[in-house]
């Protein structure tokens, strides 16, 4: 018989080091954690917020700068988006909340991506009687980064932007929030 | 030899059809949180985890028993050849593994969602691609064993002005750039390799010679390099254009006339469709369109393809379109060559379905290591 | 032979294919960003809402002529965040994409080379000491 020369023991270490890859890719994906936070994060924070120059839907112009002095949220909203309408009683009672309230927050609809007749529809049946804009070519949404509506942005009285939602409301969270700024920015 | 690297090849491959199924099925794609959502994903990714587990373990535990004696003598020979694509293959693989599974584990990590597209596989496929291209050049001249320089040389001389000679017309075509020119030099290489292979046979024996399994190979190696090429082609010189058109007067671009007819609206009970009749040099008319699903609320486009042997004219109309005003904004879209992706495949099946045939079988009185008549000419 | 490859391929590989038009640079630039509500397209090819406003965003950037194509990209991410690049950056664990590959190929090249030495240098065919003596013994009982 031959002798047998001793081979390496090259399966074993093979398998140990591509078993421990696959078993690294298994954890990290099983253990993935939703991230828990509804305030988005966007480098506009703190900064003034960008030029926002258009015209309502009664075709008279906007100049966001021009709403210095108030507390302005801007909705960006689609009258298709599932979760546009869902939100959209919670924006109405925020609206109905803030009037009772010293320094009332204005609230603006800019429409992304959608026919004015559509929207008009909309807020005839759904009511809520703030001021609806329009972003023809998207410059608007490209300028606050939004790509997938509903998003809600709040700016202080001073033209900074404060806050970023992205996606749906929750009950309250509105409310709460502005509340908040306005403790923590005066007024 | 190699039992244990064929092996890791068999359980990667099956593993991997499972961990496809589970990144599709699941929805891990959209967002690595969608899994715990799904009903049949974790039930897969246990699945794959067995799997996994039970594999690697035995091929740890018992796979130096299954060592074999034998060897390959030689890199410069077709058994090293063979071994050198498993491992480009196999490198293939893991790009597209990593590119696919790393927004997933970035993800998972960082909470921030990033994305792996296209150009990423392009960068790092077109490499590989050049040396599988190469390796096809050579691989079909090479004997089993141990090659010579000069039995190379000998037979690789057709083939390599053949190489000379697409890169030639190529340059001469007004194709630049290093990456798409290599691929058409090494593709011109590699099927004058294979054609070389398919032509000593069928000299030797008619028609016989098409078949079987080194010549169908042949075959399917011409289909490889005709996707390559077309790959090449129109990844790398695909342009567009914006046309404004206005009924009755024609653009003009990249040598083609594009001219607006009329624009249409068909309505069913489900969606509301524009679309725009343009006739392309003066020819049939292609309708590119936008639908509006009155349910969803979302503007779909269509575009329209033309295809041609020389490329594919594709077009596609811009929102808004202004339904009676005579005029539509479009883009058009030249791919060159993208039609021979589709010939090159088909190319394929045929050279599998001839390999299928036997073809020319040693004699069974013959000594073992005598010559067969097909395999290896001259 | 290798001269005339060479030659061509060099005059080829750097033959300038004509100046760049506006509509080269938007394409360009939008070849390198990811449509946000799409799935892994670029903006280049989606016709999604978000797409057309990113084009028409780019299209305004070139046209003024104030920003290289980096800036421009730069400008994008900055407000839609690492989603919108099609390509991750080559900085931080983004890197790991590029890096990996890499290290892939040099151990399939390591290996393919040790495995090709270790079967060259194998079997010189010289029997060892248990076979010669295994030879031997048989040997002695013939006698």
């Amino acid at each position: 018989m031959l002798s047998k020369k001793k081979a390496k023991p090259v399966a074993p270490i093979a398998a140990t080091v591509v078993g421990v890859v696959l078993l690294g890719l298994l954890w990290v994906l099983v253990g993935a954690k939703p991230n828990p936070s509804d305030n988005a994060d966007s480098p506009l924070l703190g900064q003034p917020a960008p030029a926002v120059v258009t015209t309502t839907l009664e075709d008279k112009p906007f100049d966001l700068s021009r709403r210095k002095g108030s507390w302005v949220v801007l909705n960006f909203f689609n009258s298709t988006c599932v979760p546009c309408r869902i939100e959209h009683p919670l924006l109405l009672t925020f609206a109905q909340n803030q009037l009772s309230t010293d320094n009332p927050a204005e609230i603006y609809t800019v429409i992304n991506d959608d026919d004015d007749s559509a929207v008009l529809a909309f807020f005839a049946e759904n009511k809520g009687d703030w001021q609806k804009i329009r972003d023809n070519d998207g410059t608007i949404a490209v300028a606050f980064g939004v790509a997938k509506v509903p998003e809600t942005w709040i700016v202080d009285p001073n033209g900074y932007v404060r806050l970023r939602i992205a996606g749906q409301l929750s009950e309250g969270l509105l409310d709460e929030q502005m509340s908040m700024l306005k403790v923590q920015f005066g007024s | 030899m190699l039992r244990v690297w064929n092996l890791s090849l068999l359980v990667s491959t099956f593993s991997l059809t499972i961990l496809g199924t589970f990144l599709t099925r699941s929805g891990v794609l959209n967002s690595v949180h969608a899994f715990s959502e799904s009903a049949i994903g974790p039930w897969l990714l246990a699945f794959f985890a067995i799997i996994v587990i039970v594999s690697i373990g035995l091929i740890g535990w018992r796979g130096d028993r299954l060592h074999a004696p034998g060897s390959i003598d030689s890199v410069v020979s077709r058994a090293g050849a063979f071994l050198i694509n498993n491992v480009l293959f196999a490198l293939f693989a893991f790009v597209v593994l990593l590119g696919t599974v790393f927004p997933l584990v970035v993800e998972a990590l960082q909470s921030r969602s990033i994305v792996v597209g296209a150009p990423f596989f392009d960068q790092l496929v077109a490499p590989i691609g050049i040396a599988l291209l190469t390796i096809m050049a050579i691989a079909p001249v090479l004997p089993w064993r141990k090659a010579s320089a000069e039995l190379l040389s000998t037979r690789l001389f057709w083939p390599a002005w053949c190489g000379i000679g697409a890169l030639g017309i190529s340059v001469a075509l007004g194709a630049t750039g290093f990456m798409p020119l290599l691929t058409f030099a090494l593709g011109g290489f590699a099927s004058g390799s294979a054609l070389r292979q398919v032509v000593l046979a069928t000299r030797k024996q008619g028609l016989r010679g098409l078949v079987g399994r080194t010549n169908g190979g042949m075959i399917v190696h011409v289909g490889v390099i005709l996707i390559a090429v077309a790959l090449a082609a129109s990844n790398s010189f695909t342009h567009s254009q914006e046309l404004f058109l206005k009924t009755g007067t024609p653009a003009y671009f990249s040598g083609h006339s594009f001219e607006l007819i009329e624009i249409v609206e068909e309505t069913t009970d489900r969606a509301i469709s524009v679309k725009a009749l343009i006739s392309i040099d003066g020819g049939k008319a292609y309708a590119p369109a936008i639908t509006k699903y009155t349910k969803v609320g979302m503007n779909i486009g269509t575009p329209s393809v033309k295809t041609g042997i020389l490329g594919d004219i594709y077009l596609t109309l811009e929102p808004p379109v202004k339904q009676d005003s005579g005029e539509a904004h479009i883009k058009v879209f030249i791919k060159p060559l993208l039609v021979w992706l589709w010939i090159g495949g088909f190319l394929m099946a045929i050279g599998t379905l001839l390999a299928a045939f036997p073809g020319r079988r040693r004699k069974p009185t013959d000594a073992t290591s005598a010559l067969i008549g097909s395999n290896d000419v001259e | 032979m290798a001269a005339i490859a060479s030659a061509l391929l060099i005059f080829g590989g750097l033959r300038d294919s004509g100046p760049r038009s506006q509509q080269d640079r938007i394409d360009a630039i939008t070849l390198r960003l990811a449509c946000p509500t799409c799935q892994g397209e670029s903006v280049y090819v989606s016709r999604a809402s978000a797409a057309e406003a990113i084009r028409a965003e780019v299209a305004r950037q070139v046209g003024s002529g104030l920003r290289t194509d980096d800036e421009t990209i730069a400008y994008i991410e900055q407000r839609f965040g690492s989603q919108v690049l099609l390509l991750p950056r080559s900085s931080g664990i983004d890197s790991l994409v590029w890096v990996l590959p890499i290290v892939a190929l040099i151990c399939g090249a390591v290996a393919l080379g040790v495995v090709f030495k270790n079967w060259r240098t194998a079997d010189d065919g010289a029997a060892s000491a248990e076979d010669s003596a295994l030879v031997d013994a048989a040997m002695d009982l013939d006698k």
